[in-house]
C-alpha cells in the first residue's frame, strides 16, 4: 500500500530526472493530486509494521484524526505546490516535496522512532528551502536550523527517556521526560519565548517559502502535541498567555508577513487550549481548528504573496492594490478574514465554537473571547489598508495563473466548510452534538467581532499607527557569544609550542596514573 | 598459505615492488597499484566474510610459540573498512598526487600493511611493531609535500606519536616480564592472578600510549597540525584507518588482556566515558573556530572518535556494537568529506572556508555529497551517522551513563554549528570561480561512491550490522576468544 | 639485582625529561634515543639469568638466557634506529626552511 508521504518523497526523487518544465508541472500536479486521493481513501484502523534495528516500528497507522489532518495537509500541499511551482527553482521544489512528504509521514507515524526521523527530516528540508531560497536568507536559515535542531534533539532525548522508562517506542501519551517533549513542541509551536524564529523566517524568506512552511511547521507541532501531551490542563493557561502575547506583538508590526506570523502564534494558542482540556470535544475542536487555520492562514499568506509578487514589497501601504486591481485575491482575503475572525457561516466559527464549548473555567472562556477580539482587531487593520485606505500604488505585473488557482482552490474549501460545519464531523465520524446555528452560539460567536469593529473605529489612530521596534532582550545571541568566546579562548591555547603540548601529555599521564591507582 | 597472512604481506610486497619500479621501470606504477588494490579488495572481502566462527592462523607453523593471527568479527569489520576505503582512495590519489607519486604509494602501501597487521595479530609485541610501521609511514606521508607547514606538522606528529609508542613499548615489556609470554590469550590467563595495583599501572601505560595516537584531548594537539597541509587522500586514510587502528588496538588490549571485569572494577570504563565526553565537547568548540577546512575536519575527527570511545567504553553489548559501527560509519563519512575537500583543493586550490564560497552551484553533485556526509556526521536522520548515534546513546543510557548520552545530543548541536557554516558558505552565490584543473570522473566517482554509502547504511543498517552484531560475543567475554586462540 | 632496574628508571625519566624540557630539536631527538636505550636495557635485564649462556639448543648448556627478549631487543633497536633517522631527516628539513633549531620558532600551525 502506498502512503501519501511516500508518494511525495518519491516525487522528490523523480524530480531528479532530466525533465522539461511541462513535464515538471504535470508530474507535480499528478503527485499532489494522487496524494490527496490516496489520503481520502485511507481506511481508519489500518496499520503497517516494519522491523528496523531491533525494534518493531509502525511507520503507518491511520485513525480518524490522523486521516483528517492528513487530508488537510494534502489539500494544503496541493495548493501550495501549484501556487509556488512557477516561482521556485527545481532544487527548491524537490525540497518542498521532501518537506511535505515528511510532514505527511509524521501525521501517520505510529511510533516515536518514525516520528523523530521524519520530524528531523522536516527540519532539514525546510532549513535548506530557506537557505537555498535567496541570498538574504542564509543567516536566517542558519538560525532556523539551529533552533529547530534544539527542538528535535530535545524530542530525541525525551524519546530516549520514555523508551528507557517504558521499554517500547509506541506512540501514546508520554510517561517520562515530559519537560523535553514540552520544549520540543514549544519550539515547533513558536510558543512565547521560543517564538523568535517564526516571524524572522516568515518575513525574511521569499513569500512562497512562507506559504509552504506556514502550512506544516507549527501544525505538525500541534498534531504531535495532540498525540503526546493531550490533557495537561495547566497548559491551557500557557496557550492563553502565548496568544495574548501574539496579539500585542502583531499589533505593533509594520510588515504584513510579520503580522501574519504573530497571528499564527495566536491561532496556535486556541489549539493549545483545546488540546490541554483533553476531552474529546476539546481535542476535536483543536484539530478542526487546525484544519480551518491551515485554510485561512494559507489563503492570507498566498494573498499577501500575490501582493508582494505584483508590487514588490510587503508593507501595509502596498495592500491597497488588492481592492482595486486584484478582484479574485480580494474575495479570497475577505472570506479568510471573516473566517479567522470567527464570524458565523465562515469556517473559523465552527472550531472556535467547539473549543469554547469545551472550556469550563470562566477565566479561560473570557481569555478566549479576548483572543478572538484581538484577532479580529489585527485583521481589521489588514482589511483597512487593503480596502478602505486610499492608495496610489500600481501593480508591476499580473499574478501568475497558477498562483490564483492555488488561492481559489483553498477558498472553495473554506466556503464549503463555513456553510456546512458538519462536514468535518461527518468525515471523521465524530459526533459532538453541537448545534452551531442556534441563538446562543451565534451570539457568542459574533460578539467579539462586533466589539472589535467598535474598538477599531474608536481607537483607529492607535491601531493603525506605525510603532517603533521594541527593544528586546535576546538571550540566544548572548549564549552564542559565550559559545564563540569560549572556543576562541581554547583555540588560543594551541599556540604551536611543542613543549606545551608535551607537558599536557605528561600531566595527563600523571592524572591517569593517580586516577587508576586510587 | 592462508589468505589472512596475505592480507599483511600483499601491501608490503607491493610497496617493495613499487620501490623497484621507481628505480627501474617508472611506467608500471599504474597497473601495479591498481592491480594490487583490486586483488587486495578480493582478499579482504574473502577473509572478512570467513570470520565466523573466528579462525586462527599460526605464522610459520610454530603454534603457540610463534606469532598467531586471528580473524574474529571485530577484525573482520576493520578489514571491511579497509576494503571500503582503500580502492576509492587509491583511485583518487592516482590522479590527485602529482609529485613524488612513487614515494606516496610506497608509504601508503606500507601504512596499509601495518594497519592490517595491527588488526590481525594476536601477539602483543607484534602489535607494537606494526603500530610503529603504521605511525612512521603515516608520519612520512604527512611530510611528503615538503612545505613548511607539512614538515612542521610531521615533526610534531612524530614527536608525540613516538612518545606514545615508547610508553606502549614499556607496557609491552613489563607485560612480558609479568606474564612470561606475548600471546594475548596466555597473557590474559596469566593476568588473572596478578595483583590489582600492578595491573592498574600497566593499563594506565597502555591507555596513555594509545590515547596519544587516538588524539583524546589534551593529547590531541598534534592531530590538526598533521592534517593541515598533508595530501588529502592521506587524510582520508589517516582519519579513517590510522586513528581507528589505534582505537582498535586499545580496545583489543583492554578487553582481551585485562577483561571487562577488571575494567569496570578499576573504574577505567567510567574514566573512558568521561574522557570521551570532555574530548568531544572541547573538540566541537575548537572546530567552530577553524577557518582551514582540513583543521576543521581534524577537530571533527577528534570529536567523532570520542563518540567511538564512549561507545566502546560503555562496556555492554550495545555499546560495543554502536562504537564499532561508528568506526565504520565515521570512516565513510569523514572519507567523503575529505575527498570533497580534495576535489575543491585539486581544482581551485581552495582550502579555507571562504574559498569555497559559491561552489555549491559550480559543483552541484559533489556539493550535495558534502551536504549528505556532513548531515550524516552531525547525526541527523536518515543517514548512517544517526543510526550509530542512536545505538551509542541507547547503550550509554542502559549502562547508567546518562550524562554521556545527554551530552552526545549537545555535541550534535555543537557540530551542526560549524558544518552548517561550511554548507551555507558553499551555497552562497558569488561570481563564478575559475577552475584550474578539471577533477574528472576519477576524482568524482570515489567521492560519490563513499557518499552514497552514507545513505545506504542509514536506510539499511542491517547490512553491516549482521557482521557487527557478532563482535561482543568475542570481545566482551574474552574467554571465548582465548579458547579459540589457544586452539581449544 | 635492583641496581640495573634503577638505572633503567633513571635513564627513562631522564630521556622523557629531555624531550619535554629541551628547546633544541637535536636534544629532543637525543632524549628519545635515551628513552629507547633504557627500554632496550630493560629487555636485556628481563631475559638475563645469572651465569646463563647464549640460547643455543645444545645439551652442554644447561642455563640459557631467555631468547625472546633478545629478539625483541633487536627489533626495538631497528625500530628505534628508523624513528631516529626519520626524526633527524625532518630536523634537517626544518633547519633548511626555518633556519633554526629552536622548537619555539616552529609555530606556523596554531589554532
Amino acid at each position: 500500500m502506498i502512503t501519501p508521504g511516500l508518494l511525495y518523497l518519491s516525487g522528490a526523487l523523480l524530480l531528479f530526472l532530466p525533465i522539461t518544465n511541462r513535464i515538471k508541472y504535470i508530474m507535480s500536479f499528478l503527485i499532489t493530486a494522487g496524494a490527496l486521493i490516496v489520503t481520502f481513501y485511507l481506511i481508519p484502523g489500518y496499520s503497517l509494521e516494519l522491523d528496523f534495528l531491533k525494534y518493531t516500528l509502525v511507520p503507518f497507522k491511520v485513525d480518524n484524526i490522523s486521516k483528517l489532518t492528513g487530508l488537510i495537509f494534502a489539500v494544503g500541499g496541493m495548493a501550495a505546490v501549484i501556487y509556488s511551482i512557477n516561482l521556485c527553482s527545481l532544487s527548491n521544489l524537490r525540497l518542498i516535496f521532501v518537506f511535505i512528504g515528511s510532514a505527511l509521514t509524521v501525521v501517520f507515524a505510529g511510533d516515536l522512532f518514525t516520528l523523530y526521523v521524519f520530524w528531523e527530516l522536516m527540519t532539514i528540508s525546510s532549513s535548506f528551502i530557506i537557505i537555498m531560497a535567496s541570498d538574504v536568507t542564509k543567516k536566517t536559515g542558519y538560525f532556523y536550523f539551529l533552533v529547530q535542531l534544539v527542538g528535535g534533539l530535545s524530542l530525541l532525548w525525551g524519546i530516549f527517556l520514555q523508551y528507557s522508562a517504558t521499554g517500547n517506542l509506541s506512540l501514546h501519551a508520554i510517561e517520562a521526560g515530559l519537560p523535553f517533549f514540552m520544549i520540543a513542541i514549544a519550539i515547533k509551536l513558536a510558543f512565547v519565548g521560543f517564538h523568535t524564529w517564526l516571524p524572522l523566517v516568515y518575513s525574511k524568506a521569499p513569500f512562497y517559502v512562507a506559504v509552504v512552511l506556514s502550512i506544516y511547521t507549527t501544525k505538525v507541532g500541534v498534531y504531535v502535541m495532540f498525540r503526546l501531551l493531550s490533557g495537561i490542563n495547566i497548559l491551557a493557561y500557557a496557550g492563553l498567555i502565548s496568544a495574548l502575547f501574539g496579539v500585542v506583538m502583531a499589533l505593533r508590526q509594520k510588515q504584513v508577513l510579520r503580522l501574519l506570523s504573530y497571528s499564527i502564534i495566536i491561532q496556535v494558542g486556541y489549539m493549545i487550549m483545546g488540546i490541554s482540556i483533553g476531552t474529546e470535544e476539546g481535542t476535536t475542536g483543536a484539530i478542526f481548528h487546525l484544519v480551518n487555520h491551515i485554510l485561512y492562514k494559507t489563503v492570507l499568506f498566498m494573498a499577501v504573496g500575490v501582493v508582494i509578487y505584483t508590487t514588490g514589497k510587503d508593507s501595509f501601504e502596498n495592500l491597497g492594490v488588492m481592492g482595486r486591481k486584484l478582484p479574485l485575491t480580494s474575495i479570497a482575503t475577505l472570506v479568510a478574514f471573516l473566517g479567522i475572525a470567527g464570524v458565523p457561516f465562515f469556517n473559523g466559527y465552527m472550531s472556535k465554537t467547539i473549543i469554547k464549548d469545551a472550556l469550563h473555567e470562566p477565566l479561560l472562556k473570557w481569555g478566549l473571547d479576548l483572543m478572538s477580539f484581538g484577532t479580529s482587531l489585527i485583521f481589521l487593520k489588514f482589511i483597512y489598508y487593503a480596502f478602505f485606505k486610499k492608495s496610489t500604488i500600481n501593480i508591476d505585473k499580473k499574478p501568475a495563473i497558477s498562483m490564483q488557482f492555488g488561492l481559489g482552490f483553498l477558498t472553495v474549501f473554506m466556503i464549503v466548510i463555513g456553510i456546512n460545519p458538519f462536514l468535518l464531523e461527518n468525515l471523521t465520524t465524530i459526533n459532538l452534538g453541537i448545534n452551531y446555528f442556534d441563538k446562543k452560539h451565534l451570539l457568542s460567536g459574533i460578539q467579539p467581532f462586533l466589539w472589535s469593529i467598535a474598538a477599531f473605529i474608536l481607537l483607529k489612530k492607535y491601531v493603525v499607527k506605525n510603532y517603533q521596534r521594541l527593544l528586546y532582550y535576546d538571550g540566544y545571541r548572548k549564549m552564542a557569544k559565550l559559545f564563540v568566546a569560549t572556543g576562541y579562548k581554547l583555540s588560543n591555547y594551541h599556540d604551536g609550542k611543542l613543549n606545551r603540548y608535551l607537558v599536557w601529555a605528561t600531566s595527563t599521564l600523571i592524572v591517569l596514573l593517580l586516577l587508576l591507582m586510587f | 598459505m592462508e589468505a589472512a597472512v596475505w592480507v599483511i604481506i600483499l601491501p608490503l610486497l607491493t610497496a617493495f615492488f613499487l620501490g623497484i619500479s621507481k628505480l627501474y621501470f617508472k611506467k608500471i606504477l599504474f597497473p601495479l597499484v591498481t592491480g594490487s588494490a583490486i586483488i587486495y579488495l578480493y582478499l579482504l572481502i574473502s577473509v572478512s566474510t570467513n570470520s565466523y566462527p573466528p579462525k586462527v592462523y599460526s605464522v610459520g607453523g610454530w603454534g603457540l610459540l610463534g606469532i598467531n593471527l586471528m580473524v574474529d568479527p571485530f577484525a573482520a569489520m576493520f578489514l571491511l573498512i579497509i576494503a571500503i576505503l582503500f580502492l576509492p582512495v587509491i583511485l583518487f590519489s592516482l590522479k590527485y598526487i602529482k609529485i613524488d607519486k612513487h614515494d606516496y604509494f610506497i608509504l601508503t602501501y606500507l601504512m596499509i600493511g601495518g594497519i592490517a597487521g595491527m588488526v590481525l595479530t594476536a601477539d602483543l609485541f607484534n602489535l607494537y611493531v606494526f603500530l610503529e610501521v603504521t605511525s612512521l609511514s603515516s608520519c612520512a606521508l604527512v611530510a611528503i609535500k615538503k612545505t613548511d607547514k607539512a614538515i612542521e606538522g610531521a615533526f610534531k606528529y612524530l614527536i608525540m606519536s613516538t612518545l606514545g609508542s615508547f610508553f606502549i613499548l614499556l607496557a609491552t615489556i613489563l607485560t612480558y616480564h609479568l606474564a612470561g609470554t606475548l600471546n594475548m590469550a596466555e597473557i590474559a590467563l596469566e593476568f588473572k592472578e596478578l595483583p590489582f595495583k600492578l595491573k592498574s599501572i600497566l593499563m594506565a601505560l597502555f591507555v596513555f600510549g594509545y590515547a596519544l595516537k587516538i588524539g583524546l584531548i589534551p593529547l590531541h594537539a598534534w592531530l590538526p597540525d598533521a592534517y593541515e597541509d598533508s595530501p588529502i587522500p592521506y587524510n582520508v586514510l589517516s582519519s579513517g584507518l590510522v586513528m581507528k587502528a589505534a582505537v582498535y588496538a586499545l580496545i583489543r588490549v583492554l578487553y582481551i588482556i585485562f577483561g571487562i571485569d577488571f575494567l569496570s572494577e578499576s573504574g577505567m570504563l567510567a574514566i573512558g566515558v568521561f574522557w570521551g565526553v570532555i574530548t568531544f565537547i572541547i573538540a566541537h568548540l575548537l572546530a567552530f573556530q577553524q577557518t582551514n577546512l582540513n583543521r576543521l575536519l581534524a577537530y571533527s575527527s577528534i570529536a567523532q572518535i570520542a563518540y567511538i570511545t564512549i561507545g566502546l567504553f560503555v562496556g555492554t553489548d550495545g555499546g560495543l556494537i554502536g562504537g564499532s559501527f561508528h568506526i565504520l560509519n565515521h570512516a565513510i563519512m569523514k572519507g567523503t568529506l575529505f575527498l570533497v575537500i580534495g576535489i575543491f583543493y585539486y581544482s581551485l586550490s581552495a582550502i579555507n572556508i571562504k574559498d569555497i564560497k559559491g561552489l555549491g552551484y559550480q559543483f552541484p553533485i559533489i556539493s550535495f555529497t558534502f551536504v549528505v556526509a556532513s548531515l550524516s556526521i552531525v547525526g541527523l536522520p536518515p543517514f548512517n551517522g544517526f543510526i550509530t548515534k542512536w545505538l551509542i546513546i541507547e547503550a550509554a543510557l542502559e549502562a547508567g551513563f546518562g550524562y554521556a548520552a545527554f551530552f552526545i545530543l549537545v555535541g550534535t548541536f555543537l557540530s551542526l554549528t560549524y558544518y552548517l557554516k561550511v554548507i551555507v558558505t558553499l551555497y552562497t552565490k558569488t561570481e563564478k570561480k575559475i577552475v584550474i584543473k578539471d577533477p574528472g570522473l576519477s576524482l568524482r566517482l570515489p567521492t560519490i561512491f563513499l557518499g552514497s554509502l552514507c545513505i545506504v547504511f542509514g536506510i539499511v543498517p542491517s547490512l553491516p550490522l549482521s557482521l557487527i552484531n557478532k563482535i561482543p560475543q568475542f570481545l566482551l567475554d574474552h574467554s571465548e576468544y582465548i579458547r579459540i586462540l589457544l586452539g581449544g | 639485582m635492583v641496581i640495573p632496574y634503577v638505572v633503567v628508571i633513571i635513564l627513562f625519566s631522564l630521556g622523557i625529561y629531555t624531550v619535554i624540557s629541551k628547546k633544541n630539536l637535536i636534544k629532543m631527538v637525543i632524549g628519545f634515543t635515551i628513552v629507547e636505550s633504557s627500554l632496550i636495557l630493560l629487555l636485556i635485564l628481563i631475559g638475563y639469568k645469572p651465569s646463563g649462556t647464549a640460547p643455543i639448543l645444545d645439551r652442554q648448556y644447561e642455563i640459557v638466557v631467555d631468547p625472546i627478549p633478545q629478539a625483541l631487543a633487536l627489533t626495538t633497536i631497528i625500530i628505534g634506529g628508523s624513528v631516529t633517522a626519520v626524526m633527524l631527516a625532518l630536523v634537517i628539513k626544518i633547519y633548511k626552511r626555518y633556519g633554526t633549531l629552536n622548537v619555539d620558532e616552529l609555530r606556523k600551525l596554531r589554532g
